[in-house]
């Protein structure tokens, strides 16, 4: 069975021959230790970008790639904002784009299909799933709108406006929702078969349920609507704690929930089992980074127990990974998983 | 409303606390007006009131938007009631200077941190955001600082904060300097390998950490 249909099976909540496994988003990781940075790759041919995510992976063993991620502010960009790219890591947005007296209406978001940076990634995007998407699936990522919306408003005046100017938030929502379909529409043109949609500013560390319930979940679960439309999957990820609100996940629509390493799996598993596949939760520095492949493959273990028996669970990291994680501490996430049949005879023993 | 100070004092901490800008910045003038001790009117007022809402943080009942709201009505009450301090009142606070570091510009959190360090009766100096090693240095040296600040959200800006420890003592200037790091990849282990001086995991438990650190009582 090819690492594809495996990710398919265990987002069916159906059993699978091993676990799956992959890096969540990793761009940065990927091309970084390729020696470029997320600058020079856009100035590559989309054949070797494509090129340069396939080998990597060769080499991780991931059940998937996400070509385009570590690129989300390029949606900025994209929208008539500046970003600033980085030696290593990914490029941040230099200033609100909604500023002043402005109308969401009046902001032409389909113009982010025009910048060169969108067109080469969905370019590299669509060679990879021609060359390695008949046995790896193939997705890429943009934020959410709740954290799209902050970038382009400001996040703390977002913050702000939840409480003095909720018309405002709910313009600028609308703004990122439709900036954020507008983005991931080439890729979707392009074959990708899933799509991430990250929302750390709707974490449990930054705001309450209640606000995530009116600000946040709305507009992810527009986005993803409009995704599954096109028969593309959907993962949602939201950094730091998200237990109190794991149970409208599956709502907004998601096929996998990806959880940070505040979240325990086995809370995870009682919220989700059933309803969403669920990923994670390997903390990105202090085992991925900072541990010897000894003690990732260990600590991923210790999640796969902790994850419990039964289908629907992905071992991934709690986030994206820093650019300087070992590819060994990778390989030894992956041949964890790849190890371990559920149901089966390695450890940890399934109890039911 | 009665005139006792102290029903003051609670009704300024009540506004803070309720995330009442305009109130509170009337109970200010109100405080002025009536001669009441601008020192108590903000010890026992506003930073109480500041105090409480990091409780509440702290306790998963406020969260950002509403620390926010809360500091912004902390702020007026100050603007009203700083220049009628008396002089005892307005001189030798530890100053410290606070920045995220460069190659990051998600400042949330350092902005609590500092909100919660200035309602502490500390100075600091807000770098911003995106701030390269060198300069955390020059400016604290300027300053006269006692304590180093350092944020970042992003694992691939995380090495900055060991750059700035570094530069200190390559100038043999890390003595004297307290070091504090935070945000959302780091820990205390983090902070222990790069030779930091304490690490706190939020913003109340930083205010914590720098009393400790430079010998002020909480």
């Amino acid at each position: 069975m090819t690492s594809k249909e495996i990710i398919h099976k265990a987002i069916r909540l159906e059993p699978t021959p091993r676990l799956p496994v992959s890096l969540l988003s990793a761009g940065a990781w990927t091309l970084n230790r390729n020696g470029l940075t997320l600058e020079q790759a856009l100035n590559v041919s989309p054949e070797r970008f494509a090129e340069v995510v396939a080998q990597t992976n060769e080499l991780a063993g991931c059940d998937m790639v996400w070509p385009g991620s570590g690129y989300h502010n390029l949606a900025i960009r994209g929208a008539g904002g500046r970003i600033k790219f980085r030696v290593k890591g990914t490029p941040d947005v230099q200033e609100p784009i909604l500023r002043g007296d402005w109308a969401a209406a009046s902001l032409n978001t389909r113009r982010v299909q025009d910048d060169p940076g969108v067109r080469l990634l969905a370019n590299a995007a669509r060679i990879l799933v021609r060359q390695i998407g008949a046995h790896t699936l193939v997705g890429t990522s943009q934020w959410a709108p709740f954290t799209l919306g902050g970038l382009a408003f400001g996040v703390e005046r977002l913050m702000r406006s939840i409480h003095k100017d909720k018309p405002a938030v709910h313009a600028a929502l609308e703004f990122a929702a439709s900036l954020c379909y507008d983005y991931l529409e080439p890729f979707i043109d392009a074959g990708v078969e899933m799509i991430s949609l990250a929302d750390p500013t709707a974490s449990g560390d930054l705001i309450s349920r209640e606000q995530f319930n009116e600000f946040a979940l709305p507009y992810i679960q527009r986005v993803a609507t409009k995704i599954k439309a096109r028969g593309v999957l959907v993962t949602v990820h939201i950094c730091g704690n998200t237990t109190n609100r794991l149970d409208r996940i599956s709502v907004a629509g998601a096929d996998i929930m990806s959880v940070d390493y505040k979240v325990s799996l086995a809370d995870a598993r009682r919220i989700l089992g059933g309803k969403a596949a669920f990923a994670g939760n390997l903390n990105p520095v202090a085992i991925m980074q900072k541990l010897t492949p000894e003690g990732v493959a260990e600590a991923s273990r210790a999640s796969i127990a902790a994850a419990g028996p039964g289908p629907g669970y992905i071992l991934m990291p709690g986030c994206d990974i820093p650019p300087s994680v070992p590819l060994e501490n990778v390989q030894a996430m992956v041949q964890t998983a790849r190890g371990f049949a559920p149901g089966g005879a390695h450890p940890p023993q399934p109890t039911s | 409303m009665s005139n006792q100070p102290e029903t003051l004092y609670r009704a300024l901490s009540d506004a803070v606390v309720g995330m009442d800008e305009e109130k509170t910045r009337q109970l200010s003038e109100q405080a002025v007006q009536t001669g009441v001790d601008a020192y108590t009117a903000i010890e026992q007022g506003l930073v109480d009131g500041m105090n409480r809402a990091g409780q509440l943080f702290e306790t998963e009942e406020y969260f950002i938007p509403e620390l926010l709201l809360c500091s912004d009505a902390m702020y007026a009450g100050l603007d009203v009631l700083r220049p009628h301090l008396k002089r005892d009142h307005s001189v030798a606070r530890p100053k410290v200077v606070i920045g995220v570091v460069e190659g990051d510009t998600h400042d949330i959190g350092k902005n609590l941190v500092k909100i919660m360090l200035e309602a502490s009766g500390f100075e600091t100096i807000d770098l911003g955001r995106d701030i390269p090693p060198k300069r955390f240095v020059e400016e604290a040296v300027k300053h006269e600082a006692q304590v180093i600040a350092l944020s970042t959200l992003m694992t691939t800006t995380m090495d900055g904060m060991a750059e700035v420890i570094q530069l200190l003592r390559q100038a043999q200037l890390r003595e004297r300097f307290k070091v504090i790091v935070g945000g959302g990849p780091i820990s205390q282990a983090f902070a222990d390998r790069i030779g930091a001086d304490g690490y706190s995991s939020g913003a109340p438990g930083a205010v914590k950490l720098v009393k400790q650190l430079v010998g002020v009582a909480a």
